[in-house]
C-alpha cells in the first residue's frame, strides 16, 4: 500500500438534548444528526413516536399545522398553500412569529388539508449541501445504542465539579462526547429541578478534542440564553399566579407532573429553534 | 565523523494489527534493509543514557540556552511584541502535574497503586498501616477519593464494561491550583494480562467509533476483569482556551503517552503477577497476588474478595519506568505550550532572506577550508547587494531542494499521518543564533503561505514563485552566463494535493493553485557537480531535460561533503524560474565539507576557537571574529577604510547579532527581572537598550506589497509592522469574532420569526422543513465567519535546548543521545501510524564532532 494513499474519513457528529425523567430516568428527547446531500433524507426520519409511549417530558413536540398548539391565525392561515413537488410529496409553508403560541387561540381555523403529524425537522446547511434533520431517536440502530449508552453514563455514572464545565468521555464502543449539563428550575419537579444535557457525540476522538472550543462556546451559549428564558418566564408565572384565585395555595399546584420543555420554556416552537441551534453548531464542525 | 547531511529512514511499520496479545514495542520493529538513506552508527544503538535524563522533577527541567533578539523573534514569529506567549504557562506549574494509578478493589474502594505526588520514594512511607502515613499537601493536590470518584464515577457505580474509556474532568480549584484538568484513562485486565483490539458491538457503516489510536486494551475474558484506572492531573488556566491549547489542542499526543503508560502499567502488572491457588493465602500482604483463573470460582463476592487484595498500595510507586513515562509525558506538554511555534512572513523578493542566507553562507564559508584568500575579493566587490559567499548557498539550495518534496510532511503532521507518512527536519548546531537563521530561511521558504495570504495588489510574478531578487547593481557577468545554461526543473508537490482534506484545526483559506508556489530552482546543467547519480529519479515527473527529483529522491548512499564550487550568489538570486540539482557530493575537499562547520565562531562552545588553522590567522579573521563576537562596536566603515585589504563580512553579515548581544536563556521560560529577556517584552523592541545591539538594528523589510494573514482578519500595520495576535501555539485573530457570531446568532434563533414549511412523504411521513438563515455577520458572510477558526500553527519551532519529537522542524544542540531519541522517535512515529507506514528525518548538522 502506498504511503500516499490519502484515507478521506468524514466528520460524523450527533447533537442531543437529553433529559433525567423523573419517571423513565435517562431519556433522549431530540437528536440532530448531518445527512449528506447523496442519502436520502427521508430514511432519516423515522416515524412519530404516538401521544401516550412517551410523557410529556421525555416528548420531541413538533408543531403540526393541525394542531391545536400549530393552529395558524386566520392571516397565516391564508397563506397555507398546497404546492407537489413531487408524486408523493406535497408541502405547505407558512410562517411565524415570536408571538405565534400566544396567537394560536385567537381565530383558530383547523387546516383544511389533511397532514401527517411531523416526525422530524429539517433544515438545509447555510455552507454546503447536506441537511440537518432533527428526530427524537436516530433511525440507525448503531447510533440509538450508543447514544442510549452516552446519556446513562451522563446521568447516572460521570460527575462534575462544576456544571457549567463540561465533560469529556468515550470509548471505541459507543463514540466519543462532550457533555454540557443544565438545570432549570420548575417548581412542579421533583426537587423543583429538571436536569438535562446537551451532548455532542463524535465517532472520531481526535474531532471532539480538536473542536472542543467551538463545541463549548456553542452550547455554553445556548444554555445560558435558555436558563435566562426559563427563569424569566417562572418568574412571569409565579406573578400570574400570585393573582390568581384558582391555584392560590392549592396544593396541587405544586405536585410534581411531567412537563416538556416547550411548555416551560413557553414557546411551541421551541425545540425547531433548539434544531437551529443545533444545526448553527454543525455548521461550524463541519 | 559526522555526516553533515544525513537522512535517517525508519523502516516501514510492520507490525500486525494483531487481534490478541500486546502490541509489540516499537522498539521490537525490526530494521528494514532498503534504508533509502545511511543510518548513522550511532543512531542503532540503544542509547542507555537517555533514561537517566528524565529522572529529575519536572519542576526542574533542564536549562535551555537560546539566542533571540528582537529583530529575529520579529522575524521568526511574526510578532513585534516579544516572544508569544501561551495563555497559560505551563512551566511556571510543574509541580502540579500529577498521575495516579488506581484499581478497582471494590465499590467504595479503591487503591491506590501509583501517585506522582509522593514521590519515588513514598512507597514504603505511605502503606496503609506504615507510622510515616504522608499526608498530601491539600492545597496542591486532590485527595484519592475525590479523584477515584471522577475517574470510576458516581457512586462508585460501574457498568459492564470492559472498554478502554478515555474522559476528561475538570477538577474543584485548590489553593495553590485554581484551576485543573483530569484526564482519566480506564481499562480492564483479566488473570491472563492478554489484550486484545475488541470487537466494536456499536460499529455500522454511518457509525464506527475511533479512538486516536488504535490499541489492544480489550481484555480476553472480560466477564472476569478488574478495572485499572490512570489519572492524570494537569493544572490549566481559568480561560477555557488554556485548556484548548494546552489539553485538547495536543490531545492526539496526550492520549499516545498516556496509552504508554498503560502498556507500561500492563507490563509491570503482569511480570509481578503470581498466580495464587490457594485463596486462604491471600491475606498475605508481603506477596503479590492475582485472580483464580478459573472463571466459574471467580464470581460474585467471591471474586471481590480477590479483588481487593490484588495488588498492595503502592505496589508500582518505585517504579522507574512509570516515573520516567510519567516526566516524558509533562516535558511533552510542556513542549507543546510553551515553545512558541514559528510563523514568517517570508516573501518573495524578501531582502532578509538574501541578507540570512548570506549570513549563513558566511558562516559556513567560514568554517569551510575552501575559503581561501581568492575568493574574499568577490563579496566585497559587491557589497551592496548583501551577498557574500559563493559556495555555501549552495548547501542552502542543496537543503532546501531536498526539503522541498518534503514540505507537506513537515508542515502538515495531521494530514501527513493520514498519509502514513511523517517528517523532521533536525538542524544539531551549538550556534543557536545561526541556526535559526536557517531556520528562518528553510521554513519560510517551505511555506507559510497557508497562513499569509497576500493581498491582490501584490505583483502577480511574485505570487508564482519565490523570487531572491538581487539588486540591479549586483548583477554580474557571472549571473548572465548562468541564464544561458541548460536548467532542470524540480517538480515540487503543490500546497494542497487533491482529496486532501483540510485540517480542522488550521484555517480554511482556500488554497487555489495559483497561490501554490512552485518553487523552482536553477542550476547550470555543466556544474561539475552535478551529475545524474546523485539521485534517484524514480517516481518523478520529467519536466524538460535534465535531473529531476521527485518525491522519492534518494540522497546518496553515504553523504558526503559539499562541493565548493557550488552555484554563487547569482544562482540563488536567479531561482526564478529556474532549478537546480543536488550537487554530486565530493569528498576532494576535506574541508568542503559541514563537518568542519563548527559553532566555535561566536558559539557558545568555544573550545574550538583556539585551535584554529593557520589560514585564518593569516587572514586575520581572528581579529574580526572578536570584533563581531564583542557586538560589532566599531562601524563598518571604520574598518574598511582602516585596512581596505582585510577581510570582512559585507552588509549583510554587519546585521548578524553578535553572541555578546544574544539570550542566553530561553525567552518563553520564566522571566528574570533584570535580564536580557524581560527587556524584550516591555517597549520597543527594535531598539533594545543594549549596548552591543546598537549597531543591531533590525528593521522589517520594506514589503513590496501589502500582506495581510488569513484573510484580512489581521491588522496590518502600514508601518511594516506585523501585529498578529497569537500565543505561542496559534493564531487567535478570528476566535473573537466567532464567538460574537454565536452570540449573535443563539439571540437570533432564540427570538426571530420562523419560516417553516411541511413537507409528506407519501402517507406516512412528514417532516418540518425550517428555512432560517442566520443574521449575516456584518462585512463577511456567514461561510466566511464560520469557517474561520483559530489557526493552529503547524510544529516548527526554532532553537531548543534539546531533541523533541514533538516538532517536525527545530534546532538543538549536539548531546551525545540526540541521535538514540531520533531513532527511538521515529520508531514510535512507524509505531502510530502503523502498517506500511514511513518516518523520514533529515539531520543537518552545523556542528563539528571531534
Amino acid at each position: 500500500m502506498s504511503a500516499e494513499v490519502i484515507t478521506i474519513i468524514l466528520m460524523t457528529f450527533i447533537i442531543t438534548l437529553a433529559h433525567f425523567c423523573e419517571v423513565h430516568g435517562p431519556s433522549m428527547i431530540m437528536c440532530t444528526q448531518v445527512v449528506s446531500s447523496q442519502d436520502v433524507p427521508h430514511d432519516h426520519y423515522g416515524s412519530k413516536i404516538s401521544a401516550g409511549q412517551l410523557c410529556e417530558s421525555c416528548q420531541l413536540s413538533i408543531p403540526s399545522n393541525f394542531t391545536k398548539e400549530a393552529r395558524v391565525t386566520g392571516k397565516q392561515n391564508s397563506e397555507l398553500t398546497l404546492r407537489p413537488s413531487s408524486p408523493q410529496t406535497s408541502k405547505t409553508s407558512l410562517s411565524t412569529g415570536s408571538e405565534s403560541s400566544k396567537d394560536m387561540e385567537q381565530g383558530a381555523d383547523t387546516s383544511r388539508i389533511k397532514l401527517i403529524e411531523p416526525s422530524a425537522i429539517q433544515t438545509k446547511s447555510m455552507t454546503s449541501d447536506c441537511i440537518f434533520i432533527s428526530t427524537q431517536f436516530p433511525t440507525s440502530q448503531a447510533r440509538y445504542s450508543s447514544l442510549r449508552h452516552i446519556i446513562m453514563r451522563v446521568f447516572t455514572i460521570e460527575t462534575s465539579s462544576d456544571i457549567d464545565k463540561p465533560l469529556l468521555f468515550g470509548d471505541r464502543n459507543t463514540g466519543y462526547s462532550m457533555t454540557l449539563l443544565f438545570k432549570l428550575y420548575d417548581k412542579t419537579a421533583r426537587g423543583s429541578e429538571r436536569k438535562y444535557a446537551l451532548i455532542v457525540t463524535s465517532d472520531k476522538e481526535e474531532e471532539i478534542f480538536q473542536n472542543y472550543s467551538i463545541i463549548l462556546v456553542n452550547l455554553t451559549e445556548i444554555v445560558k440564553k435558555i436558563s435566562k428564558r426559563a427563569v424569566c418566564n417562572d418568574e412571569r408565572r409565579a406573578r400570574m399566579d400570585a393573582n390568581s384565585n384558582e391555584i392560590y395555595l392549592r396544593r396541587s399546584t405544586n405536585v410534581p407532573k411531567p412537563k416538556g420543555l416547550a411548555i416551560i420554556m413557553d414557546d411551541a416552537y421551541f425545540f425547531v429553534r433548539l434544531h437551529l441551534l443545533f444545526s448553527l453548531l454543525l455548521d461550524q464542525l463541519k | 565523523m559526522l555526516e553533515d547531511l544525513f537522512g535517517i529512514k525508519a523502516p516501514s511499520g510492520g507490525q500486525n494489527s494483531t487481534t490478541k496479545g500486546i502490541e509489540p514495542h516499537p522498539r521490537n520493529i525490526s530494521h528494514s534493509p532498503d534504508h533509502k538513506f545511511n543510518v548513522h552508527s550511532r543512531c542503532q544503538t540503544p542509547s542507555t543514557s537517555s533514561h537517566s535524563s528524565c529522572c529529575s522533577s519536572p519542576g526542574h527541567s533542564h536549562v535551555c540556552r537560546h539566542a533571540t533578539l528582537p529583530a529575529t523573534i520579529s522575524s521568526l514569529y511574526s510578532s513585534d511584541l516579544g516572544i508569544p506567549q501561551p495563555t497559560f504557562k505551563v512551566s511556571d506549574k510543574m509541580h502540579c502535574f500529577r498521575l495516579v494509578v488506581l484499581q478497582d478493589a471494590g465499590i467504595r474502594k479503591k487503591q491506590t497503586l501509583f501517585d506522582s505526588a509522593l514521590g519515588i520514594t513514598g512507597a514504603a512511607q505511605n502503606r496503609p498501616n506504615s507510622s510515616m502515613y504522608q499526608k498530601l499537601n491539600k492545597s496542591l493536590y486532590h485527595s484519592m477519593n475525590e479523584l477515584s470518584t471522577y475517574m470510576f464515577g458516581y457512586y462508585g457505580i460501574l457498568m459492564s464494561e470492559a472498554y478502554g474509556v478515555t474522559k476528561m474532568h475538570y477538577l474543584p480549584g485548590l489553593p495553590s491550583m485554581p484551576h485543573s484538568i483530569l484526564v482519566t484513562r480506564m481499562f480492564s485486565l483479566d488473570s491472563t494480562f492478554e489484550t486484545t483490539i475488541p470487537h466494536n458491538d456499536h460499529a455500522a457503516s454511518d457509525w464506527d467509533p475511533t479512538p486516536c489510536e488504535n490499541s489492544a486494551d480489550y481484555p480476553s475474558n472480560a466477564n472476569n476483569s478488574t478495572r485499572f484506572g490512570i489519572g492524570f492531573v494537569i493544572p490549566a488556566g481559568n480561560d477555557f482556551r488554556s485548556v484548548e491549547e494546552e489539553i485538547t489542542d495536543n490531545w492526539k499526543e496526550i492520549s499516545h503517552h498516556i496509552i504508554l503508560v498503560q502498556k507500561a502499567i500492563i507490563k509491570l502488572l503482569k511480570k509481578n503477577y503470581k498466580p495464587q491457588t490457594n485463596r486462604n493465602h491471600r491475606t498475605s500482604k508481603n506477596a503479590v497476588y492475582g485472580y483464580n483463573s478459573c472463571p466459574t470460582v471467580a464470581a460474585g463476592n467471591t471474586l471481590m474478595t480477590s479483588r481487593l487484595s490484588a495488588f498492595p498500595p503502592y505496589f508500582l510507586q518505585s517504579n522507574f519506568e512509570l516515573n520516567h513515562q510519567f516526566h516524558s509525558l509533562v516535558r511533552c506538554i510542556q513542549h507543546l505550550v510553551d515553545v512558541p511555534r514559528l510563523l514568517i512572513d517570508l516573501k518573495e523578493s524578501d531582502q532578509e532572506l538574501i541578507e540570512w542566507s548570506s549570513t549563513v553562507a558566511s558562516w559556513l564559508e567560514l568554517k569551510d577550508g575552501s575559503f581561501t584568500a581568492s575568493d574574499f575579493p568577490w563579496p566585497f566587490e559587491d557589497r551592496t547587494s548583501g551577498l557574500t559567499s559563493r559556495s555555501h548557498l549552495k548547501f542552502l539550495a542543496s537543503l532546501i531542494a531536498v526539503l522541498l518534496p518534503e514540505r507537506d510532511s513537515i508542515f502538515r503532521t495531521a494530514a501527513s499521518r493520514k498519509m502514513k507518512k511523517s517528517c523532521r527536519v533536525v538542524i544539531v548546531t551549538g550556534n543557536p543564533m545561526v541556526s535559526e537563521k536557517l531556520i528562518f530561511i528553510i521554513a519560510g521558504l517551505l511555506g507559510y503561505q497557508r497562513y499569509i495570504v497576500h493581498s491582490k495588489d501584490m505583483p502577480t510574478e511574485s505570487t508564482e514563485s519565490i523570487k531572491a531578487v538581487r539588486p540591479s547593481s549586483g548583477s554580474s557577468s557571472s549571473s548572465s552566463s548562468i541564464s544561458e545554461e541548460t536548467t532542470h526543473h524540480i517538480p515540487v508537490p503543490s500546497e494542497r494535493k487533491v482529496g486532501l482534506p483540510e485540517p480542522k484545526t488550521g484555517l480554511s483559506v482556500s488554497f487555489t493553485h495559483d497561490k501554490v508556489m512552485p518553487i523552482s530552482i536553477c542550476s547550470k546543467a555543466s556544474l561539475s557537480g552535478i551529475s545524474s547519480e546523485s539521485s534517484t529519479p524514480s517516481e518523478s515527473s520529467s519536466v524538460g531535460s535534465g535531473i529531476i527529483i521527485g518525491k522519492s529522491f534518494q540522497p546518496p548512499s553515504r553523504v558526503l561533503p559539499l562541493i565548493s564550487n557550488s552555484p554563487t550568489v547569482n544562482a540563488l538570486s536567479t531561482v526564478t524560474a529556474k532549478r537546480i540539482s543536488i550537487p554530486r557530493l565530493r569528498r576532494e575537499s576535506s574541508y568542503a565539507s559541514l563537518q568542519n562547520i563548527s559553532s566555535s565562531y561566536g558559539g557558545p562552545h568555544q573550545s574550538t576557537y583556539g585551535s584554529s588553522s593557520s589560514w585564518r590567522s593569516a587572514l586575520n579573521f581572528g581579529s574580526f571574529m572578536e570584533h563581531w563576537k564583542l557586538g560589532g562596536t566599531k562601524s563598518r566603515t571604520t574598518s574598511v577604510t582602516s585596512s581596505p585589504s582585510r577581510p570582512e563580512f559585507p552588509l549583510g553579515n554587519d546585521r548578524t547579532p553578535s553572541p555578546m548581544a544574544e539570550y542566553n536563556e530561553f525567552p518563553w521560560r520564566s522571566n528574570v527581572p533584570g535580564t536580557p529577556l524581560s527587556r524584550t517584552h516591555t517597549g520597543n523592541n527594535s531598539s533594545s537598550s543594549s549596548p552591543h545591539s546598537s549597531g543591531l538594528l533590525f528593521e522589517r523589510p520594506k514589503f513590496k506589497g501589502s500582506s495581510v494573514f488569513n484573510k484580512s482578519l489581521y491588522p496590518y500595520d502600514s508601518r511594516h509592522k506585523i501585529h498578529v495576535p497569537r500565543t505561542t501555539t496559534k493564531l487567535t485573530g478570528p476566535s473573537g469574532r466567532q464567538l460574537k457570531f454565536v452570540r449573535k446568532s443563539v439571540s437570533a434563533i432564540l427570538s426571530d420569526d420562523l419560516s417553516l414549511e411541511y413537507e409528506t412523504v407519501g402517507d406516512r411521513l412528514s417532516v418540518l422543513i425550517v428555512n432560517n438563515p442566520v443574521p449575516a455577520d456584518p462585512g463577511a458572510s456567514n461561510a466566511d465567519v464560520i469557517s474561520n477558526k483559530d489557526a493552529k500553527l503547524p510544529p516548527l519551532v526554532g532553537y531548543i535546548d534539546r531533541y523533541a519529537p514533538e516538532f517536525t522542524l527545530m534546532s538543538c544542540p549536539q548531546t551525545p543521545n540526540v541521535n538514540n531519541s531520533i531513532t527511538e522517535s521515529m520508531y514510535d512515529d512507524v509505531y502510530q501510524m502503523g502498517h506500511g507506514s514511513q518516518s523520514h528525518t533529515y539531520v543537518v548538522n552545523l556542528r563539528k564532532e571531534r
